[in-house]
């Protein structure tokens, strides 16, 4: 499953997207990943600890992730925690699942939909924040 | 000052230990591999939103994480019921299409035996064998449900296509079947006495309801039949399963043709004829009787074996024998 990023992008919760995203440039434990969503979205994306590890389940499932012996810093760290990395077929299908929204943002930007965006996120100017 | 920071840790304590309380939504193996980490991170989440925000931050907190919680229990809880549960589940739904045999079969006839033997048989059937039908058939749609869930196992999704015609189908014949009850007549024995009432006059039930519900029952034995064809030629492909196939594939021809063993086929030719028409239909209903019941044993047992059967990690690999 793992080898075909194109069937397991299709398959990628917004939830699990961004647990990749988190864990695209280090290995991160359960409550590290949930700050990086959180910071990383500027609060829009809130995950709960259910959907967290059951996302994590589900991507241990799939190959997407899997879980790291090695620690940081073992004496800062409590030994019960788990950390986890992305593997290869995670790194895949994260591009995959970036590259089809990147597309649909081009889409949206040769629509006219874009008009005024600075790349910046928070709302379009014009739109205000009460959409 | 002091009072200030215990009282946080107080509703933090509190929170992590209501938390891992409601864990127990959760399935136990999930809960066994992701219970300790989840609520690791709820405790941090606390202490955090306790920190920074106050009770009133630990109180969004709360209902942030119950919806959360509830709806991922939920979520895993229908995954592990359609990836574990049914072991236990086949095994009950064998054992109550074994019970509806008896109920919808042996029961009417062992009851019939009974007042004919006391003498007391009259011009109708007593109210509790015409309820005993809808009932047998009620047994039938579990068995049923238990059978597809099985068979899906093994032989696809797509067997389900015939399994909802067929549930389907049962449900409407049990409707159709309790119409039609009440609109016949019944003996009804109160204080050693049998009287015959027409539950039709007795009760307010539409006459164009009655015939519906006649029709329905028309049609729904033709339509069952072929249901248990097509699910009998899906299982044909499988090898481990042609013994079930076979099976399904007798019910369905029998069920199919039902009117032409009992109302419409050959013995409608003998039907004018006075006892020798009698018999011919009596004798269409026992072959039909007969399919069914021994069908529905090999099938109800193969359901009962099928659970005490460890779950295959791939589908097509295990399958119980009925040899």
């Amino acid at each position: 499953m793992g080898d075909q990023p194109g069937d397991t992008a299709a398959s990628l919760t917004p939830a699990m997207f961004q647990i990749l995203l988190a864990l695209a440039d280090s290995e991160r434990h359960g409550y590290s990943i949930m700050r990086e969503v959180e910071r990383a979205s500027e609060g829009a994306f809130l995950l709960g600890p259910g959907t967290l590890y059951r996302s994590i389940k589900q991507m241990l499932a799939l190959g997407l992730i899997e879980e790291s012996d090695e620690r940081p810093d073992p004496d800062m760290d409590d030994e019960r925690r788990r950390y986890y990395r992305i593997t290869g077929a995670g790194r895949r299908a994260a591009s995959q699942e970036a590259l089809r929204l990147a597309r649909l943002v081009s889409q949206a930007r040769d629509r006219r939909l874009l008009e005024g965006w600075n790349g910046e996120p928070g709302p379009l100017p014009g739109l205000g924040g009460a959409q | 000052m002091s009072a200030l920071r215990t009282r946080p840790s107080w509703l933090v304590r509190g929170s992590v230990a209501l938390y891992r309380a409601l864990l127990l939504l959760y399935p136990a193996r999930f809960r066994g591999v992701y219970g300790a980490q989840m609520a690791q991170v709820f405790r941090a989440s606390c202490g955090r939103a306790s920190r920074e925000g106050g009770p009133l931050a630990l109180v969004r907190l709360w209902l942030r994480t119950l919806g959360d919680l509830l709806l991922t229990a939920l979520a895993e809880r229908m995954e592990w019921t359609m990836t574990h549960a049914p072991s236990a589940l086949y095994r009950a739904t064998g054992l109550v299409s074994l019970v509806g045999i008896v109920v919808w079969i042996v029961g009417p006839l062992l009851i019939g035996l009974g007042l004919t033997l006391s003498g007391s048989a009259g011009s109708a059937p007593p109210l509790s064998v015409m309820m005993l039908l809808p009932v047998g058939w009620l047994f039938f749609v579990i068995g049923f449900i238990g059978l597809y869930s099985w068979l899906a196992r093994r032989c696809g999704a797509l067997v389900w296509i015939p399994g909802a015609v067929a549930i389907v189908t049962l449900l409407a014949l049990i409707v159709a079947t309790m119409f039609w009850s009440y609109n016949s007549q019944v003996g009804v024995t109160y204080a050693g006495n049998t009287t015959v009432v027409n539950l039709g006059q007795a009760s307010a039930v539409n006459q164009l309801w009655d015939s519906y519900a006649y029709e329905v029952s028309y049609l729904a034995y033709p339509v069952l039949g072929l249901t248990l064809i097509a699910t009998g030629l899906l299982a044909l492909r499988v090898p481990a399963l042609r013994a079930v196939a076979r099976t399904l594939l007798v019910m369905g021809a029998i069920t199919a043709l039902y009117y032409f063993f009992t109302d419409m086929g050959a013995p409608r030719l003998l039907r004018n004829t006075g006892t020798p028409g009698e018999i011919g239909m009596a004798a269409g209903a026992l072959v039909f009787a007969a399919v069914w019941l021994i069908g529905w044993l090999r099938l109800g047992r193969w359901l009962w074996r099928a659970g005490a059967l460890p779950l295959p990690a791939a589908p097509l690999t295990v399958a119980p024998s009925l040899d």
